[in-house]
């Protein structure tokens, strides 16, 4: 180069020269002219630039050049990419500026060459940013320009970072290295600069539209749900379903970005239940009272309205997304457990579902909402953890239903209950269904007691009797006290009582009083009025049939009653709306030293009068009943856990126990914890000497003679010895050690057969001929411990044996074991049940042997097997059943996508085809053959003939 | 001993020396274990029948000493009596080691087997003997294995007959006499907490896991673990402690020490 030029180069001189060559470049990118640079005109482009770097000040224009080529990017950019962008939209505009985009680089990438030396030089020294990067700063500028622009319309700009993404995607490295950071950095800070801004012009769906749904995304997702707080909650209670579907799928499309979402829904959803108990609480607090009950039933239906909203919001708007529906689960478990007003939501749902069922409910509603409704009262169900609590409620209702009539629909009634049976399994309903049956059979059995009045005209006792009999273990316990009944009614019980026995020896009748109703007539000065009442208050009335006045102490010692029914009795009768009985001193209350008489002088309008009886509040009694069933089950199930396991720790113990009763009621840990120690004393279980944290079961023999005691008793309580049933821990106790017994047995421990026959006979006696009861306490339950402790066996016996001798042995096992103490109709389920466990297994065979082998290893088996029966079973038929039932349900499996069928023909056609892949004797191929067909023989007859067609 | 040969009749007196088993009851298990003075050890300890043949006699003078004119057994006065005769308090907490050595079933009473086969089987046949032993009993409780083994054994010997827990006043004695030998700051609170909120029976599994608490928890509970496997009442007890600002941020304070 001539470094001492005759002449310095003027600037803009030099720059003419790089014009040319930029122009150049220019029309070069815009596709119009093909021929590229020689390295002449690069070699004269550099020098120039060269020279304009190194000249002697004030000659030296390399602050000059630098700025001339930022502005000359720039002016490129305005002329040719900004009006070629702005003519075209979306997708077309897109792909412009993605073509000008990689004309810009190779532009910058160009130019840069030019300028090479000012980069190396000037750029160093003076630490400017580097030509190439001062290029891409001139886009991302422009671009920025755009953002201030506040013409320029949305979708452009969405469209605008969607490019850059795509950009990204040609190539990379420019992208990363270059832009992408810095885009980043700008872009976030810019939003974050105009975000306000934008809050407050635009509403939030609409600032999510322009979001774009990368990295912005991302950053700013927490920012935006939070700022937004009332943003989402807002469209979700003004119902702006499309806002929320747009959300929706704007967040799920990025990885973590529905987690906040869905905490902002279950905050916002438990936020909306917690309002509704807190109207109900300050309600109850307000008014106290009656009204608190109407409180409590629009509590539940504005909760049931609450769930169908969020429900439609998670099936509509977020598609049913599993993380939305786990957070409206956790939203509604959350407030759905909480104490409302005193009562736990298991009791008011309880009573809503009651107050649709009954006669004269506070709503009418046509029949479809009704199952409507009860159904989604039974969904509400699966939020609340103490279900056994509100089965206790529900049946105490049910009860009341059933036997006072109430029952608006017996269709209703079992709708319930199918869908209760459905989601909560079949012992959660079984009593209840058990209450319904019980009362169409007390029907029946009444009709034939009118048959048998009507035959014995003698034993009429002179007034019309109806008698509901009932089954106690399905009934919720009623208090049967030693009322002394006046002469007539007793008449009456002897009437029943003689004609029951006729029907059956075995059992033994108790009375609840206060379950029944009386209707008597009242003579009164004026007219007569028909009385409905209580059995215990018409009997209180009866004693004035004998005398005109009779003192506190008086009534209390006839009727033999305690003092605080007593009370409530006489309140009904003298203090309440209807004074039948006239008391002195005439006050509002009734205490020991007052003394009544029968007020002649009574009247009423009406003929026919109701004098209701105040019932006691039950609510205590069913949660102590219930807390007394939890310790039993909470017993029951720890000793079945330490059974199997021997030896446990504690915190798996508990969680075992936890687990196993998950399904009725979420068990306190610290109850357990009691029950564990309780178990201690009674010698269930010991804590291990060494380590205070392990559990060890003790051998129960105890178990086993309390077995037998069991048994006596029951023996007893048929006979009509014993006066007392089975409490719930008795009846948990037996049951358990009942199926440890089995349990044991499988495990091939001797136990006495007998004895376990025995009790089960006894439990399908009690339950006389329709084996309701032994079905319903026994069998299900039975079954479910079955199929348990097969899978906890499964694993080790795959190991020990092959599958289908498993399969031989469980069945086997369990076919010898029905006869000897299971009743003969559970015989079939229990097969079927073992069948089922094993077909798992057969599942996994399945995996391994496919096609050939399979056929090969299916024959081999049965050759083994049968020799097995032949040689080690003497033929013996039942073997050979089962046998059978092995292979008719290994070959009626699919197996990998082919019936078995369809392999055994594939394998028979290999045999014989000339070539097949197996080189065999001829007496090897017939004997073969000849196995096809007959493990075969059972399933596939057509196959069959086709494979001997075939011979 | 005249039959004998010399090396017989050393091993003899060694067995007498050691043992402090009568002569014929050293010749018996000598010859049963064929002169093998190891083997006659064994059989001596393990075998206490052969110890019984002697000193029978001198144990049963003894029994019917304290023995209770009504009963075949010594009851609270003999028990009185025995403890003066060995200087003893009836109160000290020694007399429950001797008891634990007696393998006797309950508080205040020692049965004829129990009183005679517990004290052939510690090798004692006269008073002197025993109240010579008191001290290395007292000694024993000092040893940890045998402190818990006395401790739990002092559970069985102090409820009442048939019951399956401990009646709670008894409980609190028995507490308070074994955790003065084995110091436990928290004694008091706990026998406190437990008049104040439990005020029921204590037991067996309560009973043996509060040693272990009392062993393995530090007085500031700093590594006590609520989710732990002691018993409820202990979890009780603990929150008891906790509520009442006995500890303060998991610190016992000064006074809680001095007790």
């Amino acid at each position: 180069m001539n470094t001492f030029g005759k002449q310095c180069i003027m600037f803009d001189e030099g720059w003419s020269i790089m014009e040319t060559g930029i122009s150049k470049l220019k029309t070069i990118l815009d596709g119009n002219e093909e021929t590229s640079f020689k390295s002449e005109e690069y070699m004269v482009l550099y020098t120039n630039i060269y020279n304009m770097c190194v000249q002697k000040p004030p000659y030296e224009y390399s602050q000059e050049l630098y700025d001339k080529y930022q502005e000359c990017i720039k002016e490129y950019i305005r002329d040719r990419v900004l009006p070629s962008l702005g003519v075209k939209h979306n997708e077309f505009m897109l792909r412009e500026l993605v073509k000008r985009w990689s004309n810009h680089k190779v532009m910058v990438r160009w130019l840069s060459r030019f300028f090479h030396y000012l980069d190396r030089y000037f750029v160093t020294r003076r630490s400017l940013p580097s030509l190439k990067e001062a290029g891409l700063t001139c886009f991302r500028d422009l671009i920025n320009q755009e953002r201030e622009g506040e013409q320029i319309d949305r979708a452009l700009l969405k469209n605008v970072i969607d490019m850059f993404v795509e950009i990204g995607m040609g190539s990379m490295d420019y992208y990363e290295n270059d832009f992408q950071d810095a885009m980043l950095i700008d872009t976030s800070s810019y939003y974050s600069r105009k975000a306000s801004n934008w809050i407050v012009k635009d509403s939030c769906p609409d600032y999510m539209l322009k979001k774009v749904k990368n990295e912005l995304l991302v950053v700013h997702t927490n920012q935006l749900l939070e700022k937004e707080h009332s943003g989402i909650c807002i469209l979700l209670k003004n119902d702006k379903v499309d806002d929320i579907s747009r959300m929706y799928r704007l967040f799920h499309k990025i990885s973590k970005g529905l987690e906040p979402v869905a905490n902002m829904f279950k905050q916002h959803v438990s936020s909306e239940g917690m309002v509704l108990v807190q109207q109900v609480e300050d309600a109850v607090a307000n008014k106290a009272g009656n009204a608190a009950g109407a409180q409590e039933q629009s509590f539940v239906r504005k909760v049931i309205e609450l769930h169908d909203k969020y429900l439609a919001y998670v099936n509509n708007c977020f598609l049913n997304d599993t993380l939305i529906h786990k957070a409206l689960k956790e939203a509604f478990e959350g407030f759905c457990n909480k104490v409302v007003a005193g009562s736990s939501c298991a009791e008011l749902l309880a009573s809503y579902s009651d107050d649709i069922l009954k006669k004269g409910g506070s709503q009418k509603l046509s029949d479809e909402v009704i199952e409507e409704t009860l159904e989604k009262v039974v969904i509400l169900l699966a939020y609340i953890s103490e279900k056994d609590l509100f089965a206790e409620f529900y049946r105490k209702k049910l009860s009341r239903r059933l036997l006072f009539d109430r029952s608006a629909n017996d269709d209703h009634e079992r709708f319930i209950l199918t869908k209760l049976k459905q989601q909560c399994g079949a012992q959660f309903t079984s009593k209840m269904e058990g209450m319904i049956t019980d009362l169409t059979l007390a029907k029946e059995n009444q009709n034939h007691f009118q048959e048998y009045l009507s035959d014995n005209p003698s034993a009429n006792p002179g007034m019309d009797l109806t008698v509901t009999v009932l089954t106690t273990g399905f009934w919720p316990v009623y208090k049967s006290s030693d009322l002394r009944l006046p002469a007539e009614m007793v008449k009456c019980v002897e009437v029943f009582k003689e004609f029951y026995q006729t029907k059956t020896k075995s059992r033994k009748l108790t009375w609840i009083y206060s379950l029944g109703t009386c209707n008597i007539k009242g003579n009164f000065e004026q007219k007569p009025i028909e009385l409905v009442m209580g059995t215990y208050q018409a009997a209180v009335l009866l004693l004035f049939n004998d005398a005109d006045r009779l003192s506190y102490s008086d009534i209390k010692t006839q009727l033999n009653l305690a003092d605080e029914d007593l009370v409530r009795l006489l309140l009904s009768l003298s203090c309440a709306k209807y004074k039948i009985l006239n008391k002195t001193p005439n006050t509002r209350s009734v205490s020991p030293n007052d003394s009544f008489e029968f007020n002649s002088k009574f009247t009423d309008r009406m003929r026919r009068i109701k004098i209701p009886l105040p019932s006691v509040d039950e609510k205590k009694k069913v949660v102590e009943d219930v807390e007394k069933d939890r310790r039993y089950n909470i017993d029951a199930s720890l000793v079945r856990i330490m059974k199997s396991r021997k030896v446990l720790g504690y915190q798996q113990l508990v969680m075992e126990c936890v687990e196993q009763l998950s399904p009725l009621f979420k068990p306190d840990i610290k109850l357990i914890k009691k029950r564990i120690e309780d178990l201690i004393t009674r010698d269930y279980l010991e804590r291990d000497g060494e380590n205070p944290n392990l559990f060890k079961s003790t051998d129960l023999d105890l178990g086993w003679s309390f077995m037998q005691s069991g048994i006596a008793k029951l023996e007893n309580i048929l006979e009509g010895i014993e006066e007392t049933q089975f409490d719930g821990e008795e009846y948990m106790m037996l049951y358990t050690t009942m199926v440890l017994q089995i349990d044991q047995e499988r495990e091939g421990e001797q136990i006495d057969r007998a004895l376990l026959k025995n009790v089960i006979d006894i439990f399908v006696e009690i339950g006389m001929e329709s084996m309701d009861y032994y079905k319903n306490d026994f069998q299900d339950a039975m079954l479910i411990d079955t199929s348990a402790y097969y899978s906890r066996k499964a694993s080790n016996w795959i190991v020990e044996d092959s599958c289908p001798d498993y399969m031989l042995k469980c069945l086997r096992k369990e076919r010898e074991r029905v006869p000897h103490y299971l009743h003969s109709s559970s015989e079939k389920i229990l097969v079927k049940h073992v069948s089922s466990e094993a077909m798992v297994l057969v599942q996994q065979a399945e995996d391994a042997a496919y096609n050939k082998a399979f056929v090969k290893k299916m024959i081999e088996l049965h050759d083994k097997y049968f020799a097995y029966v032949i040689n080690c079973f003497f033929s013996n038929s039942l073997f050979h059943m089962a046998l059978m039932e092995v292979f008719e349900v290994f070959c009626n499996k699919v197996v990998a996508g082919s019936s078995t069928a369809e392999l055994l023909a594939s394998f028979c056609d290999d045999m014989l085809k000339k070539g097949g892949s197996e080189k065999l004797r001829d007496e090897v191929i017939e004997e073969t053959l000849d196995k096809v067909i007959f493990s075969n023989s059972f399933p596939f007859e057509v196959h069959v003939k086709r494979v001997v067609n075939c011979i | 001993m005249n039959k004998l040969g010399r090396g017989q009749r050393d091993k003899v007196q060694q067995l007498i020396s050691i043992t402090g088993a009568s002569e014929k009851v050293a010749i018996q298990a000598l010859k049963s274990s064929d002169w093998q003075l190891e083997g006659a050890f064994d059989i001596f300890y393990s075998q206490p029948q052969i110890k019984s043949f002697a000193d029978t006699r001198h144990l049963e003078e003894l029994y019917n000493r304290y023995k209770d004119p009504y009963a075949d057994m010594i009851m609270a006065d003999g028990i009185t009596i025995l403890c003066s005769d060995l200087q003893v308090d009836p109160q000290d907490i020694v007399m429950l080691v001797v008891s634990w050595h007696m393998k006797a079933a309950t508080m205040c009473e020692f049965s004829k087997q129990e009183f005679v086969g517990g004290l052939q089987s510690l090798g004692i046949d006269s008073l002197e003997k025993l109240r010579e032993r008191i001290p290395f009993m007292r000694s024993e409780l000092k040893d940890e294995q045998k402190f818990r083994e006395i401790y739990n054994f002092a559970f069985g010997w102090a409820k009442e007959k048939g019951q399956k827990s401990l009646a709670l006043d008894t409980a609190i004695g028995m507490w308070q006499l074994l955790f003065a030998e084995r110091q436990w700051p928290l004694v008091d609170h706990w026998c406190q907490f437990l008049q104040a909120r439990h005020n029921k029976a204590i037991s067996r599994d309560t009973w043996s896991q509060l040693l272990e608490f009392a062993r393995t928890v530090d007085p500031t509970l700093s590594n006590y673990d609520p989710e732990g496997a002691w018993p409820y009442l202990i979890d009780e007890f603990v929150d008891y402690l906790t509520e009442n600002g006995i500890f303060e941020k998991g610190k016992l304070s000064e006074w809680s020490y001095k007790h």
